[in-house]
């Protein structure tokens, strides 16, 4: 537009020159803007936090314990990096599981063991030659209840489920699906 | 050692059958293209390891273990859908001491992806459990990077790294 109008007053072939540099510095400057969009990757962070409470047979004892914790999800998604999408995330387990009966009443009559513990960091990391519409994903995030004696004979794993879908590369909230616990202590 | 063993089904939706899908899917809020084919794989894979030496909390410990992955991988237009039984079963001897630690556990792992194409990597952490009285302190885990490659709907699992961990 701006060099039809030089044209037609008639100032000259320097304006024309310099009109042209103006509107190539002016594509170049956008076209470079576009190229460091296309190049630099694009990071995101996101937390969520889900609270475990639950009361679980103990398949070592036959009795029953009350696991109460928090899982805590990290995610970091990459978009645009030396993959082309890729998904991180940290699941970081922490709680305590106490003998009760089967409505969760802790049991107090003296036959009540030391309390179990359990903590962990867990991992997982996808990647993708592009960014996925829709992506699932469950892990084995896996804890190992031990009691605070450091008592073995009936240690228990606990597996949580949880859902985590990302759709177009966004994570929706993580969906506990259940807890899974098995006798892990070998005779 | 690698073991694999895989088989797979092939389902063409009849016109019956698709009839019934597409309620189904319409019920479900679903599209599922006419004439569309599933494929269910179910691929077992058994691996021994070791003895491999790692260091332990108070030493060094011989661990030998197998790894079982039970892998069902449904594929279909624009979406795989895999779930992975895993199966650890091993043991541990303490170099100086003898001491005896065994481990076994079974857990799953499912993945759902509108690609075919993608990679994951899981950390998954054995407890070596020590027999007979517990000593303070020795308290041992084994971390096993698990690399799960996914091409075309097909799914083939690696361990990438097993290291120790004293917690």
């Amino acid at each position: 537009m701006s060099i039809a109008t030089t044209r037609d007053t008639g100032c000259g072939p320097k304006v024309l020159r310099i009109t042209t540099l103006v509107v190539l510095i002016a594509t170049l400057s956008v076209a470079h803007h576009a190229q460091a969009q296309l190049v630099a990757p694009i990071t995101l962070n996101y937390a969520a936090s889900v609270p475990i409470a639950k009361v679980v047979p103990n398949s070592c004892t036959g009795g029953y314990v009350l696991v109460k914790g928090t899982m805590k999800l990290s995610i970091t998604t990459v978009q645009g990096g030396q993959v082309p999408f890729t998904v991180a995330v940290a699941y970081t387990s922490s709680g305590t599981g106490q003998d009760a009966l089967a409505d969760g009443t802790l049991v107090v009559d003296g036959s009540q063991k030391a309390n179990y513990a359990y903590s962990s960091q867990m991992l997982t990391d996808a990647s993708f030659p592009s960014t996925p519409q829709d992506f699932m994903q469950d892990p084995a995030v896996r804890d190992f209840l031990v009691r605070s004696t450091g008592d073995g004979s009936d240690q228990l794993l606990l597996d949580t489920a949880i859902d985590l879908t990302f759709t177009n590369g966004v994570p929706s909230a993580a969906v506990l699906q259940g807890l899974s616990v098995a006798c892990s202590a070998v005779p | 050692m690698k073991m694999t063993m895989r088989t797979t089904k092939k389902r063409q939706l009849h016109p019956g059958t698709l009839a019934l899908s597409l309620t189904a899917a319409a019920l479900l809020g679903t599209a599922s293209p006419a004439g569309a084919q599933t494929t269910t794989t179910t691929e077992t894979t058994r691996t021994q390891f070791g003895p491999l030496a790692m260091p332990g909390c108070t030493e060094t410990v011989d661990v030998t273990f197998d790894e079982t992955h039970q892998a069902q991988t449904q594929s279909g237009p624009n979406f795989v859908r895999i779930s992975d039984t895993f199966h650890d079963q091993g043991s541990g001897i303490g170099e100086a001491s003898r001491a005896q630690y065994q481990f076994s556990s079974m857990s799953q792992n499912n993945f759902r992806s509108s690609s075919p194409n993608f990679s994951v990597r899981i950390l998954a952490r054995e407890h070596l459990i020590r027999q007979g009285a517990s000593v303070p302190g020795d308290d041992l885990y084994i971390v096993q990077k698990i690399l799960m490659n996914v091409t075309n709907g097909h799914a083939v699992f690696n361990v990438q790294n097993v290291q120790s961990a004293c917690k």
